[in-house]
């Protein structure tokens, strides 16, 4: 037994010097599924991929990070307000970091997909960020009414609401794939909760559920970006 | 001494629960410890440098454990250590699940969200070791009554 145990110690300290190896990122190759279904297997990328993508920071960044989130989920709110608005201001808008958005809204949250639906249609008009910080910060009171849109027009500007407005009715069908689309990467990427951070670095991928302090986050892209 | 079945009983059981410390160990060890500390922290239970003490600790003691779990040394010691540490994490994490935190369990490295399937496992994790402590302690104490006979 002891030789075995030696060995196993061994081993086990060798892999723990190693990088994890990477999951295949799922998202990139994938992203067209769910609306080629409704399109009767036709390449799908018509649907949600020509809607402008709801990321911050440079494509080229060293570090992707997917965040799957609920408007209506407190814990997402928290990690935006708390986590996310300093990501974005310390590490996308100095290129460290590429911040894509991932809609998930769960099918136990009643307007979550009606916020979704203003989220997403607000990118069309480059807006997203602002749209969804108001639609967070609001979030106790239009969950208890239901009316998400007055919160919403407050950070825009009329012309930016009536096209807004307008993407909601002309582009219905496309901000609702471009959700399913997410929800599908989602659930390629295994996302059981939200909020789900998938944080990719080179060939490595590390998910993170639920809200994290941004201490922690901040010493691990610190980490990843030395590397 | 135990003799027949409950010896081999022992000898799995004792595998089981030193591979899956092992496992445990190794999950948490190949990624960087921050990943480990964003779980432990959502549990909201530590300060700040206790839960980076945790993070960069526990693993190792979780490492050792499985090493001695395997080999068989001090048995009633480590079989009574890990009791005592698988039953203080079921009980935060029930603790948790009540409170109706949604947060990564944490338990074999990140993205495993907490729920009634993390806690059965654990729960039954719980049983295994309490059945090794008791198995060790048993074996270790003298058999007064076979004494006697032979006297």
């Amino acid at each position: 037994v002891i030789p075995l145990v030696l060995l196993a110690a061994v081993a086990v300290a060798q892999t723990a010097a190693k990088p994890a190896p990477a999951k295949k990122p799922a998202g990139k190759t994938t992203a067209t599924k769910p609306a080629a279904k409704k399109n009767g297997g036709k390449p799908a990328a018509s649907a949600s991929l020509e809607l402008p993508p709801r990321a911050v920071g440079s494509r080229n960044a060293p570090i992707t990070i997917e965040v799957f989130s609920d408007f209506e989920c407190p814990a997402c709110r928290e990690l935006y307000m708390g986590v996310l608005r300093r990501l974005i201001e310390e590490y996308c808008n100095a290129n460290k970091v590429y911040l894509i958005h991932r809609d998930f809204p769960l099918p136990n949250h009643k307007w979550a997909r009606d916020a979704a639906r203003l989220a997403v249609a607000s990118a069309a008009v480059n807006r997203y960020e602002q749209v969804a910080e108001a639609i967070f910060e609001n979030q106790a009171a239009w969950t208890a009414s239901g009316q998400i849109a007055p919160y919403v027009e407050k950070v825009l500007s009329p012309a930016e609401m009536k096209k807004l407005n307008e993407q909601l009715t002309a582009n219905r069908a496309r901000i609702d794939a471009a959700i399913e689309n997410d929800i599908f990467l989602g659930a390629q990427n295994q996302v059981r909760q939200t909020p789900t951070m998938i944080i990719r670095s080179k060939t490595q991928s590390y998910p993170t559920a639920g809200v994290v302090q941004y201490i922690y986050l901040k010493l691990l892209l610190d980490k990843l970006l030395s590397e | 001494m135990m003799r027949g079945p409950w010896r081999w009983l022992v000898l799995v059981g004792r595998v089981a629960l030193g591979g899956v410390f092992l496992y445990a160990a190794y999950t948490k060890l190949r990624q960087p410890w921050m990943l480990f500390a964003m779980s432990i922290d959502s549990y909201q239970l530590l300060p700040t440098w206790a839960v980076t003490l945790v993070a960069r600790t526990l693993p190792w003691v979780e490492l050792a454990l499985g090493v001695l779990l395997l080999a068989g040394f001090w048995l009633r010691y480590v079989a009574g250590f890990s009791t005592a540490l698988l039953g203080f994490f079921l009980a935060i994490m029930i603790r948790s699940y009540f409170k109706g935190l949604t947060i990564d369990c944490g338990c074999f490295g990140p993205g495993e969200a907490l729920g009634a399937r993390t806690l059965i496992r654990d729960s039954l994790l719980v049983a295994l070791s309490l059945f090794l402590t008791v198995a060790a302690v048993a074996a270790r104490r003298p058999a007064s009554g076979l004494k006697t006979q032979d006297s």
